[in-house]
């Protein structure tokens, strides 16, 4: 008994408190804002109705949201049927005000030439794969684009990719499919990096390229 | 003999000003190796994270905003406004969706301005800020209503160089969004229920991870704030985990999570790790508390939109640390087995 009495009354008194935040104006979004380094008056909006807008009082001046991409072009050079390119770029985000964040994926065609022939994206080895679910890719075979996500650091890679040549398929805008998640995570204070891997095989078949399209990455904290 | 010394003195201090200043310049270029570099070909931020609007009738809102280009390259940026609503994890992360064609025609409403000057496109040199002001007019009869949608800034195509045209390529863009809740002629009524509050009912040690969703009947937007009271077997009170104000959409429901430090995201990485639900293992509230022993009692208290009206709910739960237990019954075990086997040596000798 004496020994449940030492352990029961031997916890941090309010071992996890938290700052409750509280609704300030606009006109102090100024002062605590991560990018302001001096005042700049002429930049400075009057605000209309300042009871109207809120923000929290836990905001710090070093607190910010940033997507960071290290390649805005991926080349693939010259297409060889059967022989698979996998080209790569690193992808780091940083989120320290918001509970959670997500990075969304999406293009807005497959890859496509100037005669109108595109190159699909992939549905693995098994025909299964999708935007939503993954699926192995190792057979030379097996045509199309696909991408796969590796954590470099943190863990916010979305599941799936958990087994080495599994790949997605990057969602299609013009088939109306929508953007999905890439990164899903929380509000931390060191950045989160992946590394972002294209994979492109094409069969002979193929016409000859170039193949383009754009692919658009999109970070967006919980609300 | 001295002027000797005196050399060696010289030599030795010499020698000593070359090591301090080759390890100095080892240690700052590590130090510097270290840190996070952004040099990269796209590298853009904005603030505030989010932006959350209480609007009547014939209101002129105004909230100012901050976009940086964070790279050594000029970057130009389109601006567009997209409807979201929250995802099916239900803790506040969001799903785009097409726009509404009520929220189309409500978007000559919506301007983003820089100095007066409504703007679409944004040209930012390298490293350069800009500031801007998100301005809304509300009509002078609205209809009670809440509009939820991003700001999103996103990227131009960067045109490759001539000699490659000839490659096939993937042009790639980065976007960052703010997302922007907007309610108009919120009654504040209070249709909130604690949908779920449950916890494991036997646990090993801390950290403890809650459950907490609640759920918004009202057909407008609600602010909850609140706290989680843990008390020991004696009714001491050893835990308190003040709840960041969350804003849960109407008729919706949403996780509440507590503001989590890297300590707790470590702890949930090594479950999620093994875990194919990674999202219910992030929808907790996580009491750190490590040492636990007996039973517990954890209960809910919120309030809805800064009323004095609370919701509680308790919930109670044991903790039992069976490994330490076990363990400590088998060292007496060893220990009394040690003694009597003394013993009897020494009664033998």
């Amino acid at each position: 008994m004496f020994f449940l009495f030492f352990i029961g009354t031997n916890h941090h008194i309010y071992a996890n408190t938290e700052k409750l935040q509280d609704n300030i104006t606009i006109d102090q979004l100024q002062e605590i804002s991560p990018f302001q380094e001096k005042p700049e008056p002429q930049n400075t909006p009057t605000p209309l109705v300042e009871s109207k807008v809120t923000i929290d009082k836990s905001l710090k001046k070093s607190d910010t949201l940033m997507l960071s991409i290290s390649n805005n072009l991926i080349y693939f050079g010259d297409l060889t049927p059967t022989n698979p390119l996998i080209r790569t770029h690193t992808i780091s985000v940083i989120n320290l005000l918001s509970p959670m964040y997500n990075l969304f994926i999406s293009e807005n065609h497959p890859l496509i030439n100037a005669n109108g022939s595109f190159i699909p994206n992939t549905t693995c080895d098994n025909g299964a794969c999708t935007e939503y679910t993954a699926g192995i890719w190792d057979s030379t075979l097996t045509f199309g684009l696909g991408y796969r996500c590796e954590n470099i650091d943190g863990y916010d890679c979305e599941n799936g990719f958990y087994y080495d040549q599994t790949y997605k398929q990057i969602p299609d805008e013009s088939k109306n499919k929508k953007s999905i998640s890439l990164m899903e995570g929380l509000k931390e204070n060191n950045p989160k990096s992946i590394n972002m891997l294209y994979k492109l095989n094409t069969s002979a078949s193929q016409q000859s390229g170039p193949y383009t399209n754009i692919v658009t990455y999109t970070l967006t904290p919980s609300f | 003999m001295t002027f000797l010394n005196w050399r060696t003195i010289e030599y030795d201090e010499l020698d000593m000003q070359k090591i301090l200043s080759v390890s100095f310049l080892i240690l700052i270029s590590l130090w510097s190796s270290s840190q996070k570099t952004f040099a990269e070909q796209i590298s853009i931020g904005a603030y505030p994270p989010r932006i959350i609007f209480d609007a009547s009738p014939s209101d002129e809102l105004s909230a100012p905003l901050e976009v940086q280009n964070f790279s050594e390259v000029p970057v130009t940026l389109s601006v567009s406004f997209q409807q979201f609503r929250q995802s099916e994890s239900e803790n506040g992360t969001i799903n785009f969706i097409e726009n509404t064609e009520e929220f189309r025609s409500f978007l000559k409403n919506i301007e983003l301005t820089d100095q007066g000057v409504s703007v679409q496109r944004l040209l930012l040199a390298p490293k350069q800020k800009k500031s801007l002001n998100l301005q809304i007019s509300i009509d002078s009869n609205p209809q009670p209503k809440d509009y939820n949608f991003s700001i999103v800034f996103t990227t131009s195509e960067q045109l490759p160089v001539t000699d490659d045209i000839k490659n096939t390529r993937i042009h790639v863009y980065g976007s960052v969004a703010v997302p922007v809740l907007l309610t108009i002629g919120n009654q504040h009524t209070q249709e909130i229920t604690i949908e779920k509050f449950s916890t494991f009912p036997f646990v090993q040690n801390g950290p403890v991870p809650f459950i907490l969703k609640v759920h918004n009947a009202s057909a407008q937007r609600a602010a909850v704030t609140g706290t989680l009271n843990i008390t020991n077997m004696f009714g001491q009170k050893i835990g308190k985990i003040v709840l960041p104000k969350t804003y849960i959409l109407g008729e919706s429901s949403r996780y509440i999570l507590n503001a989590v430090s890297s300590e707790y995201t470590d702890y949930i990485r090594k479950i999620a790790q093994s875990s194919s639900n990674k999202t219910s293992l992030i929808n907790n509230i996580i009491w750190g508390e490590k040492v636990l022993l007996g039973p517990y009692a954890a209960t809910i208290s919120l309030s809805v939109n800064d009323s004095a009206t609370l919701f509680t709910r308790t919930i109670y739960f044991f903790a039992l640390p069976y490994s330490i237990i076990i363990g400590l019954i088998l060292g007496i075990v060893f220990f009394l087995f040690l003694r009597k086997r003394v013993k009897r040596y020494l009664e033998k000798n």
